[in-house]
């Protein structure tokens, strides 16, 4: 880790953010009630849970197969599939479908894989206006920051903080008052969603069968860039795909239910291709971009599950690291226990997300919510192992030791009493005796084991 | 840009990397995965009310066609322009408004009703299913701030896969370009996770259903 790690930095911003924590403690607890409410109204959840896991393992291990298939029904329905290597193909084939329609106006839906690509900020370079159409990417596009939760784009801002930003997007005053502020977005956003020549969205899953695309939105504002503008363009991370409608209804099942504690979203949209004879609206084209940009590497190595992700948020919302320092402190697009692992995989060459491995407690609550059961805190402890490197025999010794120590109860409990004595002492010196300063500011030994044995594996 | 060739050949050898088995054991799985099952009453028009409910929409029963029209109507109130949908179970009704698609897009949006038809209604989770090719059109169910569904009884089924695993009965041939499950009014919790109604869509939902 560097000296001055920024995601550390980041989080001690936060921490003393004391608004930030309440709202964060606020939504992500609203939507672990939700979540567990919705479960329940599931006769089997935890087997769903398992069959979901399957359909996304299996559906990853045939990725190209799907895809090729996928690509062949889309396009003999008049649909466009672009395949982007990297973040730069992607941006340029968008780019390359606004300058062909002449295109001055964007409305968006949201989308995480548009956040990768920074798609905005090229699309604005290039003298095109781009409006995000989600009530909360809207926001956090006032405040020209990026997305701090998956699903609550702007969980960090209240209802003063978005009367500020819309009083002077406006140029009248707009009152701290929440239904007045979706009002204002509404006939804000109504011309634009009329007038724009082309709408972009994002993709929860394609369907190989019919060469579909699936959104799922709550505002309807996933139905409007999709269906009123004359060209929809949707950007796909290359991972999200199934096999069959069928496979599509067990996703569909879990997605909302984890996500927001729904049992659906309000609008559950699938399309599949451009405007049909015989329809008289729905846009004249349709062009989806398969993203890769880090993925394929990610595919081929002990990573792989990562790529089941349908991007519910649920393990953000039972983060004790992320309830405590939100998602700007990652300081990448996925934030949570997801984006601990995903961002240094998609970022190799970004030695500072390497340190997101390590915003872990392995509480493992992550994996206990995750509906296709991703083994995150593995791979959190793979990324770990990966970056140390051979940390050469003196430590890998002590470590063992340790390890050897710590797995007796007797040798536990000797060592706790033992620190339990020596750590004032220790706290006395001044900043503490180099790295073990460091290390013993932010830890304390336990009073008694918080988590008995077998406890853990008995709620998974 | 990658062609398609290119792009699935690096996938390809990607998944042919033998990567560790995953530590927790997978579940057989067939072709087609076993279908979702609920702890929740999902049969009966009583179901689909209280789901629909409970999402702030509203249910409305007409024993034939000459009381779904009063219900609409009654729906309708003094509100104006009322734009209706071209399924065979609005024109039924025989109601006064603007035809859709005649009217076109801007009629559409300047809607103050909209009167559609679907094609099920989902008890388990109060949708209703609507799609492009009956509707013959994406935004006419979208655009105005009230939406009424009519909907025959014998459109009701019990679950979302009813819909989807079934799309041959439903759809022969070719889906349509867009299937909706439409659940609930439009709505946000972006701000304070604080319910707002009707964002971008209707935000009410008005489901008109007719014996028979």
């Amino acid at each position: 880790m560097p000296d001055a790690p920024a995601f550390a930095a980041r989080a001690h911003v936060a921490l003393r953010d004391i608004p930030l924590q309440a709202a964060v403690r606020n939504v992500t607890g609203q939507m672990v009630d939700g979540r567990r409410r919705a479960l329940a109204e599931l006769a089997d959840p935890d087997g769903l849970r398992d069959v979901a896991r399957a359909i996304r393992y299996r559906g990853v291990e045939r990725l190209p197969d799907l895809l090729d298939r996928w690509s062949t029904n889309l396009e003999a329905r008049g649909g466009q599939v672009h395949w982007a290597t990297d973040a730069d193909e992607a941006v340029t084939a968008i780019r390359g479908i606004i300058r062909r329609r002449g295109a001055r106006l964007v409305v968006k839906g949201k989308s995480m894989a548009s956040e990768e690509i920074h798609l905005n900020e090229t699309l604005e370079a290039d003298g095109v206006e781009v409006l995000e159409t989600d009530l909360g990417e809207y926001i956090i596009q006032l405040a020209h920051e990026p997305p701090a939760h998956i699903i609550v784009p702007a969980i960090h801002k209240d209802r003063h903080d978005v009367s500020a930003l819309f009083t002077r997007d406006a140029g009248r005053p707009i009152p701290p008052d929440i239904p007045a502020e979706a009002a204002y977005v509404r006939e804000r956003l109504r011309d634009a969603f009329l007038t724009a020549d082309v709408g972009i969205s994002g993709v929860n899953f394609a369907i190989a069968d019919t060469g579909s695309i699936c959104l799922v939105t709550n505002e309807g504002n996933g139905r409007m860039v999709s269906s009123v503008p004359p060209v929809h363009v949707a950007i796909m991370g290359m991972e999200r795909i199934v096999a069959s409608w069928a496979e599509l209804d067990v996703m569909l099942a879990l997605l909302a239910r984890s996500a927001t504690g729904q049992r659906l979203t309000s609008y559950t949209n699938v399309i599949t291709g451009p405007r049909q004879v015989g329809e008289l609206d729905g846009p004249e084209e349709l062009h989806v971009i398969v993203l890769d940009a880090g993925r394929t590497p990610i595919l081929g190595s002990e990573f792989r599950e990562v790529l089941d992700c349908i991007r519910c948020g649920a393990c953000l919302n039972v983060c004790p690291v992320y309830r405590h320092v939100g998602g700007h402190s990652y300081g990448s697009v996925y934030p949570g226990p997801i984006g601990a692992v995903l961002t240094p995989l998609l970022r190799p060459e970004d030695a500072e997300s390497r340190e997101l491995a390590h915003a872990s407690s392995l509480c493992g609550a992550c994996v206990d919510v995750c509906p296709v059961r991703i083994p995150l805190v593995d791979m959190l402890l793979g990324l770990r192992r990966r970056d140390a490197g051979d940390v050469g025999p003196v430590k890998r010794a002590g470590f063992s030791a340790w390890s050897e120590l710590w797995r007796s109860r007797p040798g536990f409990a000797a060592t706790r009493i033992a620190v339990g004595a020596a750590l004032p002492l220790v706290r006395r010196v001044r900043g503490g005796p180099g790295w073990a300063g460091a290390w013993l500011r932010t830890r304390t030994i336990p009073a008694r084991p918080v988590v008995k044995r077998g406890d853990r594996r008995g709620s998974r | 840009m990658a062609g398609k060739d290119a792009f699935l050949s690096r996938l390809r050898e990607a998944v042919a990397v033998t990567v560790a088995r995953p530590r927790r054991a997978l579940v057989a799985l067939d072709a087609v995965p076993p279908p979702v099952l609920f702890a929740i009453d999902t049969e009966g028009l009583d179901a689909f009310e209280a789901a629909l409910t409970a999402l702030g929409g509203s249910v409305h029963r007409g024993a034939d066609l000459a009381e779904a029209r009063v219900l609409v109507l009654q729906i309708i109130g003094t509100r104006s322009p009322v734009v209706l949908g071209c399924e065979p179970d609005v024109e039924a009704l025989g109601l006064e408004g603007q035809r859709w698609p005649d009217c076109g897009l801007a009629a559409a949006a300047a809607a103050a009703v909209t009167v559609v038809g679907c094609v099920a209604m989902v008890a388990a989770t109060g949708s209703v299913v609507v799609d492009a090719r009956s509707a013959r059109g994406r935004s006419i169910s979208l655009l105005p701030p009230v939406c009424v569904v009519v909907a025959r009884r014998s459109r009701l089924v019990a679950t979302p896969g009813d819909v989807l695993r079934n799309r041959e009965d439903f759809w022969a041939g070719e889906v349509p370009s867009q299937v909706v499950f439409i659940t609930g009014p439009s709505r946000s919790a972006d701000i304070e996770m604080t319910l707002t109604r009707g964002v971008h869509g209707p935000g009410e939902l008005h489901v008109v259903v007719v014996d028979g």
